[in-house]
């Protein structure tokens, strides 16, 4: 049942984010729904479901794009496990974990995939764009993961599973 | 518990290094899956947000409905005598290719689309279109809409297909100014700061003049668009710093940040000119 609550939420928030406009101000950076879900699962669920999540959702992310598969799922994996690794030092269910985590957390998955990207020779974006970039990614890291989190806070409740950290 | 996590760790990165490896061909069947089971949503989605904008729009509209309804009845009979003269024109093209022996026209095969999503990466300018491999689309196809060309179709999947734009610094087109007849390449400048769509046309030969407002159509040169689909307009020319050549910045005609429906142009050479109207492949 959580795992289809999982790929029912990485469905949604795939389209979604296909959808949102993207702004100038920010380089350009999707509004990222994905990153908030594996945050938010890197934060209360098991180590299993933290890997399920960051594959699946950078699976779908890539797949939707046209980033060379792996790339998404590899930060987002590497991101969700440091984070459920220390997750017991911070106050999970308070919302300046989730702006502070999320902007961080965005910001290194897209330094990564610019850099992967850049790497393979796909990409050259001049500095001030890839600047803007990051620092839109970190803003609107900081300002989608909450609402994300209280989405499938409230989506869990719902589906009657909603306890707090689990091991 | 170490040896577990260890393992766990191993488990990730070696799994993660295999699909960061995968040949293209295995990737993109794993893209095309995940992208086939998700179009059925992302083109529900797209098609209430489009009935919802639809619908807003005629609210607001009702007001000027009468105003509107006279305008378009006036260039409905401004484009039925053009469609008159296009067509003896048509003719006579016909009868004079026939005396000099030129072969006859192919007329082009148009799949209609809707576009179902639009990249929001910001690293590539794409769409993503509702029909696919099950229904003629290819991979490299020109795709175009009512205004203009759009850009190609990038890659397949057997529902979906997605199109590179032409505003994508990657998107190449072999483009013909159609006053002066210079020929260039015509490629995406990326997004722009105030979300308008330029592209640049280079190797322009600096003795051809060329002025702001000029037509710039495909040429057929590069084979994969077609010959003559309008790419846009000259909004300014600039000399090349080595003085060889010089480039313009092109305004598209196409709307590429609100298209709904867009055609992919099926199976004909590149060179074999564009006949079949738009009209007749929206009946289709």
């Amino acid at each position: 049942m959580k795992q289809i609550a999982l790929i029912f939420a990485l469905f949604i928030a795939a389209v979604v984010q296909a959808m949102l406009p993207t702004t100038a101000w920010s380089g350009w950076a999707p509004a990222p729904l994905m990153c908030g879900l594996v945050l938010y699962y890197a934060l209360t669920r098991p180590r299993y479901l933290v890997l399920e999540a960051a594959l699946l959702a950078g699976l779908i992310e890539d797949s939707l794009g046209q980033m060379p598969l792996g790339t998404s799922s590899f930060g987002y994996a590497v991101a969700g496990l440091i984070i459920e690794n220390y997750r017991e030092d911070v106050v999970v269910n308070q919302w300046t974990t989730h702006v502070v985590f999320g902007a961080l957390v965005n910001v290194a998955v897209t330094l990564f995939a610019m850099l992967m990207l850049i790497k393979d020779g796909l990409i050259q974006p001049p500095f001030v764009y890839a600047a803007l970039r990051l620092v839109g990614a970190f803003a609107l890291g900081g300002i989608v993961s909450p609402i994300v989190f209280t989405l499938m806070e409230r989506l869990e409740n719902a589906l009657g599973h909603s306890e707090a950290v689990e091991d | 518990m170490r040896e577990r996590r260890l393992t766990i760790w191993v488990a990730l990165v070696f799994l993660l290094l295999v699909l960061l490896n995968l040949p293209a061909a295995k990737s993109l069947g794993i893209k095309n899956a995940v992208r086939t089971a998700i179009a059925p949503l992302q083109e529900s989605v797209a098609n209430g947000s489009s009935r919802l904008r639809e619908g807003w729009a005629t609210v607001r509209g009702l007001g000027g409905m009468a105003v509107e309804n006279q305008r378009m009845s006036t260039e409905l009979a401004r484009l039925q005598s053009e469609v008159r003269d296009l067509k003896s024109l048509e003719r006579e093209n016909e009868r004079l290719r026939g005396v000099l022996g030129f072969s006859s026209r192919a007329s082009r095969d148009l799949i209609p689309a809707e576009v179902i999503a639009r990249s929001r990466d910001g690293w590539w300018q794409t769409l993503r279109l509702n029909k696919g491999s099950d229904d003629g689309v290819e991979a490299d196809q020109a795709v175009i809409s009512v205004e203009g060309l759009v850009g190609r179709v990038a890659s397949v999947s057997q529902k979906t297909a997605d199109v590179l734009l032409l505003s994508d610094p990657t998107c190449n087109v072999a483009a013909q100014m159609l006053r002066s007849g210079a020929y260039g390449i015509v490629s995406g400048r990326g997004p722009q700061w105030d979300g308008s769509v330029i592209c640049r046309m280079e190797f322009i030969n600096k003795n051809i003049p060329v002025r702001p407002g000029d037509e710039v159509i495909t040429s057929g040169l590069g084979g994969i668009f077609p010959r003559g689909l309008l790419i846009g307009y000259v909004d300014r020319i600039t000399t090349d710093r080595s003085g060889l050549y010089q480039y313009a910045d092109i305004i598209s005609k196409a709307d590429l940040g609100t298209l709904q429906y867009v055609f992919a142009v099926r199976g004909v050479s590149a060179n074999a000119p564009y006949v079949q109207t738009l009209g007749e492949a929206a009946k289709e």
